[in-house]
């Protein structure tokens, strides 16, 4: 296993000494993220003066989306199609040689960039906290940001194996772009990362919940929000990894499936 | 200006002929924009949910803002995206050679030649969600506004690309292989809601240097007013601003521009 | 016969930023950056005719790619002056862009997607050739290439070779009276080659333009060109007759003698002629002998020696123009 943590510091240093634009990206894209979030509720909540929203106040509100906006990154990670890439331009021709597990090789990236984004979490709270102040409602504590982190972190394995079988795909199809979009976005929507799942009609929600993804969410959000509780955590956790198994055995099928339709010179 | 039709219609019609072989791509392309249309109409419904207005609309008025965005998203991805996306790949690689040499204007050639046929039932399909959001509509539009309407969403989808273009234009000076576009692609959903919850120095903004508004909330806008011809006048103005702006800075982009290999 | 391409004291210098390595190295370039110039063209004056094809000759690098592609407006250039039919290419005029064609043997300009005949229509469309001269052309030019059934595969599909001749079609359609060439024939085999070269050929003698042909394959230098400009750094080192050139820098010749008999025999004698032994075997003898001396080493070796054949060859170009490149010191100085 040691090549293992070979790779994943040669993509952490690599993030590191990644240019400028990298983090400009991402801390532009949270502070776009929360900026359009901030002026939507406050349009919703000062319109009856209503205090309340499914159990949110405005700054429960703001702090709902900032947790969505960083932990959401944890759990989603690059998002940079590299495996269907490789597959495409024949980047995986070189892996197939080494000695080593394609998948593997994938995860330990993908590790590395949901390790960054934890500590690139860190720096926003900090960040943050330090300029609009922690809401009087809310308690922060090291125990919920423990509890969410991990959380987060175990849910991005879920998230990756899902991405990667989408990414497969690419064996067989000639742009996967559409597919990875369209559940990037099925995704995002379920797991409340774009409205609280407190909000959703009863309905909708029940049929949430019967989907991986509020695990990956608002359950996560929860815990930072010290909604949660460590009981609560361990069944989110196992609820994940019960999705995670299948999936993931699935991922070794169409893996071998789709080596017999790899041409090596890009399809 | 009749020349530049003809050829227009030549590009669309490669373009459609080529879009054929890539079944798949067409598919999609066309289910994923029947999520991302289902779920932004989903997102404001769940938000009635809880509220009679927003932003001053009602949630019939905010379904029709919907509808103008997702067109204009529509539009601006059968018509530009192809092309904006090459554009980065074009500088770096120095394979705009060859488009600069030919007898017509670089700009129009690089901009339009490729027409996404594939996303031409998207376009209709989100053409078809916008009447529907305005037939369902219970008061009366007067003709003028549905007109100026119309024009200006596709007025929106033009100054997207113009907008998404000079984001993508420092490729000319720098090293980097995309330009600011990742930036652009995150700014532009300030597009998706209502101009009238941003406040003050926000909204001014979005209306004049970055105006993500101007693409179709105004549009929308502009459909209710009884008046609707300042909106309409100044929103062209931008419009035309921007254009020229592209226009100036393409031509600065192309004075740098030398070829990757020599 | 006036001149259809004309440059005086063309120059062309780029600025390329210095960059140093790693992380620190990135944060600077953010603040200062460190500018090297590159002098790509110094002082290049040229002139070219109507049905006249120009070769330029030189290393990689050396400024051929960027000579062609100022020319053709794509490069603006630092200094002097160019008139291409009265225009300035920088300008780009429509009216200049409509008579001039650029070929590079390395990139394509034809759209992967579309079959052959729907870029030529394309093309037609955006030259605004007349139908009947479109016609004429194509028909032309398909039957000389003899690609007639490949003008309804996509471009991705076809061949190398075919491509080639695709994208000359491509470039001919509109008649330019200009033509520049950038390594035309790379990466071919020798039948397209060959194809390739006969082709461009008739074509000078039926439409006259004025044409500029880079390569670094000699038998297209030969084949095509009668003038060449041999580029060194930016600068033009020769500028005349390709036939000249022989005359002028080699001052030797190729002695090639087939033998009757083992010549192994005779060392000394060998050893004694006023010549350079390049190759020897039992029954073959390849010498290298001065211009002057010619005339005695043949006639000794004819004396005493059975010579069954024997042939007088000028030094290969290639070799010459690479010496020329090089400003290799053996190389002889100009007869006067």
């Amino acid at each position: 296993m040691k090549w293992f943590s070979a790779m994943y510091s040669a993509e952490l240093k690599r993030m590191f000494t990644y240019r400028v634009d990298f983090w400009v990206q991402f801390f532009f894209g949270i502070a776009v993220e929360l900026a359009i979030a901030y002026f939507l509720w406050d349009a919703l909540f000062t319109i009856d003066g209503s205090h309340e929203i499914s159990g949110y106040t405005m700054p429960m509100m703001m702090l709902y989306t900032v947790f969505a906006a960083f932990g959401g990154r944890i759990v989603r990670g690059n998002e940079r199609m590299i495996v269907a890439s490789d597959i495409y331009d024949g980047g995986l021709t070189k892996y197939l040689l080494y000695p080593i597990n394609y998948i593997i090789v994938i995860f330990s990236q993908a590790l590395a960039f949901s390790t960054v984004t934890v500590f690139q979490m860190a720096l926003g709270l900090f960040l943050l906290f330090a300029i609009f102040g922690i809401p009087q409602e809310y308690q922060f504590t090291f125990e919920n940001m423990l509890m969410g982190t991990s959380a987060c972190l175990v849910a991005s394995v879920f998230y990756f194996v899902t991405y990667v079988i989408i990414d497969y795909a690419a064996f067989w199809v000639d742009t996967v772009w559409g597919l990875s979009v369209m559940y990037r976005f099925i995704a995002q929507f379920l797991s409340g990362f774009f409205i609280p799942l407190e909000m959703f009609p009863d309905s909708l929600r029940k049929i949430a919940y019967f989907t991986p993804f509020p695990y990956i969410g608002a359950e996560p959000i929860k815990m930072f929000l010290g909604r949660s509780s460590w009981q609560q955590w361990a069944h989110v956790n196992v609820v994940i990894v019960l999705w995670t198994i299948p999936v993931a055995i699935i991922l070794q099928i169409v893996w071998h499936r789709g080596l017999k339709n790899y041409t090596g010179v890009g399809i | 200006m009749i020349r530049y039709l003809r050829l227009y219609c030549y590009f669309l019609r490669f373009s459609f002929s080529k879009a054929l072989e890539f079944r798949v791509d067409f598919y999609f392309r066309f289910l994923m924009d029947v999520i991302y249309y289902v779920v932004n109409l989903a997102f404001f419904k769940i938000i009635f949910l809880h509220s009679k207005y927003l932003a001053g609309w009602s949630e019939e008025q905010v379904t029709i803002f919907v509808g103008a965005f997702i067109v204009v998203d529509a539009v601006y991805m059968t018509v530009f995206a192809n092309n904006s996306w090459s554009i980065s790949a074009l500088v770096n690689k120095g394979d705009l050679d060859y488009y600069l040499i030919r007898p017509i204007s670089t700009f129009f050639f690089v901009s339009l030649r490729d027409f996404a046929a594939n996303s031409f039932l998207n376009l209709l399909m989100a053409g078809g969600i916008l009447v529907w959001a305005m037939t369902r509509y219970h008061e009366p539009l007067g003709v003028t506004q549905i007109l100026l309407f119309l024009l200006l969403v596709l007025n929106g989808a033009f100054l997207y690309f113009l907008v998404a273009f000079l984001f993508i234009v420092p490729v000319f000076w720098t090293q980097s292989s995309r330009g600011l576009q990742p930036l652009f692609w995150t700014a532009a959903r300030f597009m998706e809601r209502p101009h009238r919850i941003f406040t003050r120095y926000v909204r001014v903004i979005l209306l004049t240097v970055l105006p993500f508004s101007l693409m179709a909330s105004m549009p929308a806008t502009v459909l209710f007013e009884s008046n609707p011809w300042p909106l309409t006048l100044g929103t062209l103005a931008v419009t035309a601003a921007f254009f020229g702006c592209v226009l100036l800075v393409w031509r600065q982009g192309l004075r740098n521009y030398s070829s990757a290999s020599s | 016969m006036t001149n259809v391409i004309q440059t005086k004291d063309l120059s062309k210098v780029f600025r390329v930023h210095k960059k140093t390595a790693g992380f620190v190295g990135s944060l600077k370039s953010l603040v200062k950056r460190d500018w090297i110039d590159k002098q790509a063209l110094k002082n290049v004056s040229l002139q070219v005719s109507p049905g006249e094809i120009l070769g330029l000759v030189g290393a990689n690098g050396a400024g051929k790619t960027t000579l062609v592609k100022i020319l053709a407006g794509i490069i603006h250039p630092t200094g002097g002056s160019i008139s291409i039919l009265g225009h300035n290419p920088w300008d780009r005029a429509n009216e200049f862009r409509r008579q001039i064609s650029l070929i590079m043997g390395q990139k394509a300009q034809l759209w992967w997607d579309l079959p052959a005949e729907d870029c030529f229509l394309l093309l037609r469309e955006i030259y605004q050739i007349p139908h009947a001269q479109y016609k004429q052309n194509l028909d032309y030019l398909v039957q000389s290439l003899a690609v007639k059934d490949q003008l309804n595969i996509q471009i991705r599909r076809l061949s190398l070779g075919e491509r080639m001749k695709m994208e000359l079609i491509a470039a001919l359609l509109h008649t330019p009276r200009v033509v520049f060439f950038d390594e035309p024939t790379i990466g071919l085999d020798l039948t397209a080659q060959n194809a390739i070269r006969n082709f461009i050929l008739e074509y000078r003698k039926i439409h006259q333009p004025a044409m500029i042909l880079t390569s670094h394959y000699m038998e297209d230098i030969e084949k095509l060109c009668p003038r060449i400009a041999i580029i060194k750094d930016g600068q033009i080192v020769y500028d005349g007759e390709l036939a000249k050139v022989v005359n002028t820098y080699a001052n030797h010749k190729i002695l090639s003698l087939e033998l009757e008999g083992d010549q192994s025999q005779n060392p000394s004698l060998i050893r004694d002629l006023k010549a350079e032994v390049i190759l020897q075997e039992p029954n073959l003898l390849k010498l290298k002998v001065a211009r002057g001396d010619v005339a005695s080493v043949a006639s000794s070796i004819l004396k005493q020696m059975t010579v069954k054949d024997l042939s007088i060859e000028s030094e290969d170009i290639g070799v010459i123009i690479e010496k020329l490149i090089r400003r290799d010191s053996t190389l002889g100085h100009p007869s006067p």
